[in-house]
């Protein structure tokens, strides 16, 4: 791909401007060229080059500290970013330097922000558990007469997410539910004995309104458009050479260069957004490189924000002008606010014996899910919205043998045993969009290129933490009745950013006066600006949300190809 | 070597490189290569921090925990390495002098007992000096006003523990496989028997955020 030059052409225009190259940046990318854009990605971060960067066969021998990290660096550069699991010996590099990044909180609200900067983004290191929305969600901000209502429904964004996921291969079971949607899926992958025996349990003892299935999950069961299937070796937050996992940088970038229409720079740190006041429209980005400091300008006939939720709408509140003082495109004053994350910290976990001699191979990339029963055939009294719950199985490894006595050869032996089953179920809660929940530019704080950090007022409401508790008696009640003992109920509550689901701040709404974009990503104040990752979320549903992003952004290009061709941009 | 070979498979399918802006990937590539080139096994050459004699504590002690059977122990997986690559980068400095001043206290212990290093004493000595050290371990686990983390023993049987089992020989000796290449979910172990292939294996050492067990 041509890099753009640093300096030279300042002038140079582009049809479009992409800022971020991660899962939505990816796709604006993909789809923008694709309908003949010639198109300028910018990325902070630097290039990442699989053949160099990805890490994921390193086995623990070769690492340092065996896998128990670098602890002192990350004390040091990284202490916002080490809580994330992901953030590990070998992926750490994947994470920002919170030195270089930081933020603020009020003491009594933490707000963990994770973040990736480079090319690819957090499509790198994500989850890459994939599920569709349904209009029991489009709907529940309307129903309970809270927020704004969704600018869109199920029918709107149901063929989109068919677009996406035959692009993007995602591996699962169709079950039917009409509160989880079946989409394009691919083979799923297996279940361990124990999983199997849980769910049968499950659909013995609350069959009527329960189910099991295996997780859907973005990695290949079989080759797909020219990438592999998953050989299931585990880590896959350390990269993907084979490309079984779906990120920007396996398959929508390499969509975006194969046309020949992409510029992609990284070391690119957007600073703000260029509002032209005579003509009302966007004119293009302001951008710093990252490595030289220098200033510099890109103009486009539309700009595409797709930086994450908060780093979006971060650089709109900085885009201050006479027109807009307050930020780009917060004509509604709502900019920065309805700040959501999923709860995730709750459930239960139990030990399973009676399977001593069952195992499984290989490391599956992947868990179980049980979709979301509560309010949907299971009513509670206690809070609105719901959970879905992930859950894996797996036997004790080793480290069991720091609390169990004995030394020698007969200790050793037992070591190279697997251990007993545990089983363990997590509820990922829906948050409820909140006013007092914002972000606001920090009146001092500053990051490593001068830009005003973010300062985050985030924490959970009554609602996050009735249905918290509600998850860990339910998961406990379906571990024992397959059979689980020893429950253990998961009921500490991790501060809210830790999911990793962070979103809203530029919602979406069928009214300009109260919401910063409209149904096509489109902001109301500003007609060629486009945001398109998390920030546009109005709800935030309890299903993990990258899919719905990719989804909103694909349909947002294709809305965008059709206003310009109208001649509305 | 097994790491080289599993690179070479893993080269062939990913195919092309995947991005190539021309000379840039070329660069990029042969940067890999050489960071590749450098990165050998952890913990060759002498120890930064512990002294030659608790070296030697230290090497007898991981191979009484963990000691060679028809697999290698302790001393042959390198624990002795890895417990001086923490010492020296990783354990905060009380904790680091806790470990030592622990060791130390072996040495003495042994040669108070029996004239001579621990690690020249007998393999029935070094039993009766380790059992008395694990019963104590195992008397504060099961007292719950105690902490054992604080022990100088429960530091020994972690660091012991987690560098054999994720060194070369302790990883194949739970089956361990860079690639597995399959998922299989719920297989009955009796038909695989022992060894490279056998199913069930423990999951690779995945710790708590900030390392900390």
């Amino acid at each position: 791909m041509s890099l753009a030059p640093a300096a030279g052409r300042r002038q140079e225009t582009w049809d479009a401007i992409v800022v971020g190259s991660g899962i939505t940046g990816g796709w604006a990318a993909k789809e923008l060229t694709e309908l003949g854009l010639r198109t300028l990605v910018l990325e902070a971060g630097p290039m990442i080059v699989p053949e160099r960067d990805y890490v994921e066969h390193v086995p623990p021998y070769r690492m340092p500290y065996r896998g128990w990290n670098d602890r002192k660096a990350l004390a040091a550069e990284q202490p916002v970013q080490r809580e994330c699991y992901a953030c590990d010996e070998m992926a750490r590099k994947f994470f920002v330097n919170d030195i270089e990044n930081p933020y603020t909180t009020p003491d009594e609200k933490p707000f963990l922000w994770i973040r990736g900067r480079q090319v690819g983004g957090r499509s790198i290191m994500w989850a890459r558990q994939s599920y569709r929305l349904s209009d029991l969600d489009f709907e529940a901000n309307a129903r309970d007469g809270i927020a704004v209502d969704w600018p869109i429904r199920y029918s709107d964004l149901a063929p989109w997410y068919a677009h996406v996921e035959e692009f993007v291969g995602i591996s699962g079971r169709p079950e039917g539910l009409p509160q989880l949607p079946d989409g394009v899926l691919l083979p799923p992958m297996q279940m361990t004995c124990v999983e199997n025996a849980v769910k049968e349990a499950i659909a013995r003892d609350f069959g009527t309104t329960r189910l099991m299935t295996i997780g859907r999950t973005a990695v290949l069961t079989r080759d797909h458009k020219g990438r592999s299937a998953c050989h299931y070796c585990g880590p896959c937050h350390r990269g993907c050479r084979t490309k079984s996992y779906f990120s920007s940088l396996s398959a929508t970038l390499p969509a975006a260069e194969a046309t020949g229409r992409m510029t992609l720079r990284p070391d690119s740190v957007v600073h703000s957004v260029i509002w032209d006041p005579a003509r009302g429209r966007v004119t293009g980005v302001r951008v710093m490189d990252r490595q030289t400091g220098q200033d510099l300008e890109f103009f486009s006939e539309i700009v595409m924000l797709g930086a994450s939720a908060l780093e979006s709408t971060r650089i709109l509140l900085n885009s201050t002008s006479a027109d807009f003082p307050d930020g780009l495109a917060n004509s509604s004053g709502v900019l920065g606010r309805y700040l959501m994350d999923h709860t995730m910290s709750t459930g239960a976990k139990a030990k399973f014996p009676g399977w001593e001699n069952h195992g499984y191979t290989g490391e599956r990339p992947n868990g179980i899910y049980i979709p979301r029963f509560r309010n949907v055939t299971e009513p509670s009294s206690d809070f609105i919205r719901g959970y879905g719950y992930q859950g894996w199985s797996t036997r004790q490894g080793w480290s069991r043998g720091l609390d169990m006595p004995g030394f020698g050869a007969e200790y050793k032996r037992r070591l190279t045993e697997p251990g007993v089953w545990e089983f363990e179920l997590g509820a990922f809660g829906e948050c409820l969009p909140r006013e007092e929940n914002y972000i606001e530019l920090d009146p001092e704080r500053v990051d490593a290129w001068g830009i005003p950090a973010l300062r985050i007022h985030c924490e959970w409401s009554d609602n996050e933490r009735l249905m918290m508790r509600d998850s860990a008696d339910r998961a406990a009640e379906m571990l024992e009745a397959g059979g689980g003992v020893d429950v253990e109920l998961l009921t500490d509550i991790t501060a809210p950013g830790l999911t990793i689901h962070e979103m809203g701040t530029a919602r979406m709404g069928r009214d300009p006066a109260t919401s910063v974009i409209n149904g096509y990503n489109q902001a109301w104040d500003a007609p060629n600006l486009f945001v398109i990752d998390g920030a546009a979320m109005p709800s935030s549903a309890c299903q993990n949300p990258s899919l719905t992003y990719m989804a909103l952004t694909a349909r947002a290009c294709h809305y965008a190809l059709w206003a310009k061709n109208r001649g509305e941009l | 070597m097994r790491r080289r070979r599993a690179l070479e498979i893993i080269g062939a399918a990913a195919g092309a490189p995947l991005l190539m802006p021309g000379g840039a990937v070329a660069r990029a590539v042969a940067l890999g290569q050489r960071i590749r080139a450098v990165t050998g096994p952890v913990g060759d050459g002498p120890p930064a921090t512990l002294t030659p004699a608790q070296a030697r504590t230290l090497t007898a002690l991981a191979e009484v925990i963990i000691p060679r059977t028809d697999t290698p122990g302790a001393s042959e997986a390198g624990v002795t390495a890895f417990v001086d690559a923490l010492l020296t980068g990783w354990l905060d400095a009380p904790d680091r002098d806790r470990f030592l001043a622990g060791l130390d206290a072996v040495g003495r212990t042994a040669r108070a007992a029996h004239a001579v290093d621990f690690a020249d004493c007998t393999l029935a000595q070094q039993t009766a000096l380790v059992a008395r050290m694990d019963e104590d371990l195992d008397r504060l686990r099961r007292d719950p006003d105690e902490d054992e983390r604080r022990t100088f023993f429960y530091d020994m049987k972690r660091f012991t523990l987690a560098g054999y089992f994720t060194s070369e020989p302790g990883l194949r000796s739970l089956g361990y496989r860079i690639i597995p290449g399959a998922f299989e979910g719920c297989v009955i172990l009796d038909q695989y028997g022992t060894g490279e292939g056998r199913p069930g294996r423990q999951r690779r050492p995945r710790m708590r955020p900030g390392g900390e067990r």
